[in-house]
Order: structure tokens, then C-alpha cells, then sequence
């Protein structure tokens, strides 16, 4: 037995040192990377006074251009379409497949993002460009960013005329379609139709469509996307289905010969998925139906 | 009554419930005059379940051949480089044409991939290990330009990934044509299954030359590459079930190449019925997507199997 044991120990022993060791390396090597931190911090935004942007999000571009702070804006995404003058700025890439190199010879200060590029882009914190992954839940959480946005670029007062008038135009539009009686219908919001992908609580889609004044019938669902069965759809007997610029619409016609089917135009589709200063066109759309 | 019918009476049972479950299921009246419910049955579940029949034996009957023939357990429809070329065509085809027609293009890229690799194996010096490996290249190869192509396009990235998982909603291929296209075959098949047990053996024990051995193995390469397009037809890509059920059937069925045919038909069909169901219902009303639910319902019970009766596989 005691011999057993004097065998073991030994083993043990180096097992346990391994481990500790490893235990303690992620330490030492965050402790060097805060120096760096430091070190870097000072050379980099001590002349700096105007803070730089890179968008790689529509949404952002359209927001910056909206507030007048195109100037700080270096160079935005491949998908940044809105207003044209974005097109001429510089390009970084698209979605997933971002030129990180170009991002990091541009020395921005901030990239302005949804929170779906969050995992992406974190690693930039790093190298002292702070990534903004902004929300988007409903239309508040939307002029929340926007008014976010102001104070960062020094454009408070914009900002806040920017969500007034959204404001105004979303009450304006609720008011006209309740006087014509239009407001009250129950509306299918169709993303795609093989496989049927409808709007879920999480959307901020779903927000803009009970802001108009209707209701949307997945809002119960409680996710984002959810993909639906076409006989749930076909159940919840919708007035109008609403669909993507893109779904064909003959493919829908089968489950609801007899109800309303509005296909969008591209453009109307941009402005529906881009949580930024035309939100409330969205809301205009939807209450017109 | 023989233990073999006994089996296959408890198939077709299963299948039988499977079909009754899908079709009629969470239907209020399904015999009365609802437009509503007469809509779901004739737009929805009845072409489901026909694909899902068609699916899952061609999946399944690929499956054993492909198995039999490379005398390995491992071998799935897919080995061929179908999936990738199934896959290439879904994508291309989203990207392109927004996604309208999208299993007429999986099917030809499967096809199209598979007719490649056997070509590229060569069909008078044919040989099983060099059209796996050719295969599998193939695979890896356009296996990284799908994710390429699907990182480039993150709008509709969701779309591509989802659509890629397999599932019966593509509405738009005509039930008439598929089921044509499946009967024949099936008669096709059934007339060249008794070589198969040929094929089983060391093939220089049977032929008098091996050309002969290559020539039938090269047959039934061709005739699964037919069966997987017809699956991908129906049902995009199902990873998972072409593996599972052929060997299901050879641990209850035994390794008789034609008491199998039927038996994999069966079973194939009666698997990718109940996945659906579960799929549909599980979480009702959100769907989960059906490659998903076939492993995970597939994958325990073929433990369990092979643990109480492996003595036909573990040899």
C-alpha cells in the first residue's frame, strides 16, 4: 500500500504543477497587455479632438448622415447605400467578411455596429478602437442610439430634432389611418417563404407594425426570426401578408389564395430592416396598407 | 409466422402510424368542410409526406448500397460528393435567383458532382477506395466555396444556412413528376438488388475477372447517385439518415440484400415521417429544422440497437 503511494505522489506532483502553471499564464499575459494598453492610450488620443467613425452597418451610415456628422465618418460598409453620397465613401468590406487590416490603417476611433457583429468585432478593444454594438429592440431603443450617437459626435441638438420629427410623423401616421379606418388590421410579415420565416416579440419589425397601428400576428412568438409551420400561418388567418422584396410572390398565393399579399420594393424593404432615421417610413408604410 | 415477417408486420405498423400521425394530427375536423383544413392537407401535408416517403427510402436505399458495395459501415449517400454539388446549386441558386427553384438546382448539382467523381474514377479500371477519396476531395473542396459564398452574402447568410439544414417546404416541384421519377426507380433497382448479394462477397471469390465485379459495383454507384438527387430533390440535403437506416436493417433484417430493399424502404420512409412530425410539433408553432431532429431521434436509437444485437456489424 505504501509503496503504491510513493509511486503515485511523483505523478501527482508534476500533474499539479502542469495545471498551476497554466493556471497562472493567462494572468501574467493579461497583465502585459494592459501595460500595452496604457502605453498606447497616450500616443493615440492625445492630438487627437474630433473623434473618427467607421459604420459597417446601414443603419449607422444612414444615422450619421441624418445627424451632419458625415465629416468624422471615414469609411462605412459595402451595403451602405443610403444616401447616395455614401457610396463614395471608403469601403471596408461587408457583413462577415470585414477588411480588418483597412480598419485598423484607418485608426478609428469607434465602429459603429448592430449587436449581431459584437463577437466579431470585440477584439478590436484591444487596440483602443471601441466597437459599438448598439440594440435594437423597438423604435425607443432606435432613437436611444441615435440620441447615443449625438453626444459621441457632439450633434445633441440634431439629434434630438432627428427623433423629434420621427415622432411627430409616427403620431401623425397612427392619426391618419384611425380617421380613415384603416388601423386595427392583423398583419403576416413574411421575411421569406421557403422556409417560412415571420417576425417574432424580439424584432423591433414588430414594433414598427403595433406602432402603425396594426397588429402583427407573430408578435407572440418569442424570438426574432422564428422559423413558423405554413399551417400555423395559414390558422392565424392574417388580413394582409407582407413580404420581402425578394420572396416570389406566387409561392405565398398557395397558402392564402384569398387574402391581400403585398410584395415590397427593394428600397421599402431597406428602410423596414434598417433600424436607423427612417424608421418612422416604416411605420408610414404599414399604417397606409 | 417467421421472426422475419414479425419484423416486418412491426414496419409497417410503425410506417402506417407515422402516416396517420402526420396527415391528421392538431386537424380540428379533418373530414369536415373547413376551407381552412382542406387547404393545410392539399397544399401542406400531403405533399410532405410524400416527399418525406420519397426521402427517405431513396436516402436509405443509397445507403446500402453504397455500404455493400465499399464493404463499410461508414459509407453514406453523400460519398459520392453529392452534398457539396447539392449544396453549391442551393446557394448559387439563392444568390442568383433569389431562391425560386431551389431544389431543381440542388438536384442537378448533385448530379452533375456525382456524374464527375464516378467519371473521374474511371468506369473500366474502377476502383470503391479511389471514387471515396475522389469524393471526399471533391467534398472539402466545394465544402469551403459554399462558406465562402455564404460569408460574402451575410443578408442572406440566415436563409442559406437554414435551407442547407434539408426540410420538405420547397412547395414548388411538381408531386407528379417526383413520384414518376421514384417509382421507376424503384423497378429499376429491384431488377438489379439480386447482384447485390453477389457484391457482398470477396469480390475475387465470385467473378471469373474482376472487370465484371467493377462493372456491377459501378452500376450501383450510379443508381444511388440517381436515388440521393431524387432525395435532394425532395428534401435538400438530410445528413444522418442514409447512414443510420441501412444499418438498422441489416442488424434487425439480417444482410439478405432483398429481404433489406423492402425493409429500408420501410424504415427510411417511417424515420423521415416521425422526424417531421417531432419537427412540427415539438415546439409548435415554430419549426425545427428536420436534419436536426433525424439525428437526434436517429442517433440513440441506433446505439441502443447496436448494443442489444451487433453481432451482424461488430464481425
Amino acid at each position: 500500500m505504501c509503496s503504491l503511494l510513493v509511486k503515485i505522489i511523483p505523478k501527482f506532483f508534476k500533474i499539479l504543477i502542469i495545471l498551476l502553471i497554466g493556471l497562472f499564464l493567462p494572468v501574467f499575459a493579461k497583465c502585459e497587455d494592459e501595460c500595452l494598453n496604457v502605453k498606447n492610450a497616450d500616443s493615440h488620443n492625445f492630438y487627437k479632438t474630433e473623434k473618427t467613425f467607421v459604420s459597417i452597418s446601414p443603419a449607422m451610415t444612414e444615422i450619421m448622415y441624418a445627424l451632419g456628422a458625415e465629416g468624422s465618418l471615414i469609411a462605412v460598409s459595402n451595403y451602405c447605400t443610403y444616401p447616395k453620397a455614401a457610396k463614395d465613401k471608403e469601403k471596408i468590406g461587408s457583413g462577415y467578411a470585414i477588411n480588418e487590416e483597412k480598419i485598423l490603417k484607418l485608426k478609428p476611433d469607434y465602429i459603429l455596429a448592430l449587436d449581431i457583429s459584437e463577437a466579431l468585432l470585440n477584439k478590436f478593444r484591444r487596440l483602443k478602437i471601441t466597437p459599438l454594438c448598439f440594440k435594437y429592440p423597438d423604435i425607443q431603443a432606435v432613437y436611444n442610439n441615435i440620441l447615443t450617437i449625438g453626444k459621441l459626435t457632439g450633434k445633441e441638438q440634431k439629434a434630438k430634432e432627428v427623433v423629434e420629427f420621427s415622432k411627430q410623423k409616427i403620431v401623425l401616421a397612427k392619426r391618419k389611418a384611425k380617421n380613415e379606418g384603416r388601423a386595427g388590421k392583423r398583419v403576416l410579415y413574411l421575411v421569406q417563404a421557403r422556409p417560412m420565416i415571420a417576425i417574432g416579440k424580439k424584432s423591433f419589425i414588430t414594433d414598427i407594425i403595433e406602432q402603425s397601428g396594426n397588429h402583427s400576428v407573430t408578435a407572440g412568438l418569442n424570438s426574432y426570426y422564428p422559423v413558423i409551420l405554413e399551417e400555423y400561418a395559414i390558422k392565424l388567418r392574417p388580413d394582409i401578408v407582407v413580404l420581402s422584396h425578394f420572396t416570389d410572390i406566387n409561392e405565398v398565393k398557395k397558402f392564402f389564395p384569398n387574402t391581400r399579399i403585398v410584395k415590397m420594393g427593394a428600397e421599402q424593404n431597406d428602410i423596414i430592416n434598417r433600424p436607423g432615421p427612417r424608421v418612422y417610413k416604416g411605420v408610414e408604410f404599414f399604417a397606409g396598407l | 409466422m417467421t421472426k422475419k415477417s414479425l419484423i416486418f408486420l412491426i414496419l409497417f405498423l410503425g410506417f402506417i402510424l407515422s402516416l396517420l400521425l402526420s396527415l391528421f394530427w392538431g386537424l380540428e375536423e379533418p373530414f369536415g368542410q373547413n376551407p381552412d383544413t382542406n387547404l393545410i392537407l392539399s397544399v401542406i401535408r400531403i405533399p410532405a409526406i410524400l416527399k418525406a416517403v420519397v426521402a427517405g427510402a431513396c436516402l436509405s436505399l443509397s445507403g446500402m448500397f453504397l455500404q455493400t458495395i465499399s464493404k463499410n459501415p461508414l459509407a453514406d449517400p453523400y460519398l459520392t460528393g453529392l452534398s457539396s454539388g447539392a449544396g453549391l446549386g442551393i446557394v448559387v441558386s439563392i444568390l442568383l435567383f433569389n431562391g425560386i427553384n431551389y431544389s431543381i438546382f440542388g438536384f442537378l448539382g448533385a448530379l452533375i458532382s456525382a456524374f464527375f467523381v464516378i467519371s473521374l474514377s474511371g468506369f473500366s479500371k474502377f476502383s470503391i477506395t479511389k471514387l471515396i477519396l475522389i469524393g471526399l476531395s471533391l467534398n472539402l473542396f466545394v465544402n469551403s466555396v459554399i462558406s465562402f459564398l455564404i460569408l460574402l452574402n451575410p443578408d442572406k447568410a440566415y436563409s442559406m444556412t437554414l435551407i442547407l439544414t434539408g426540410g420538405f417546404s420547397s412547395a414548388d416541384i411538381s408531386n407528379k413528376m417526383l413520384f414518376l421519377l421514384f417509382i421507376v426507380l424503384l423497378c429499376v433497382c429491384a431488377l438489379f438488388i439480386p447482384k447485390l448479394n453477389i457484391l457482398r462477397l470477396d469480390t475475387r471469390l465470385i467473378f471469373q475477372n474482376e472487370h465484371a465485379a467493377g462493372k456491377y459495383s459501378v452500376l450501383f454507384v450510379i443508381l444511388s447517385a440517381f436515388l440521393t438527387s431524387l432525395a435532394v430533390y425532395s428534401a435538400g440535403i438530410l445528413g444522418f439518415a442514409g447512414i443510420i437506416c441501412p444499418l438498422l436493417v441489416r442488424l434487425i433484417l439480417g444482410n439478405d440484400a432483398r429481404i433489406a430493399f423492402f425493409g429500408n424502404i420501410l424504415a427510411g420512409s417511417t424515420l423521415l415521417l416521425f422526424a417531421n412530425f417531432i419537427s412540427n410539433n415539438l415546439i409548435y408553432p415554430v419549426q425545427i429544422p428536420l436534419g436536426v431532429v433525424v439525428a437526434i431521434i436517429g442517433a440513440p436509437f441506433f446505439v441502443f440497437f447496436l448494443l442489444k444485437k451487433g453481432g451482424v456489424l461488430l464481425k
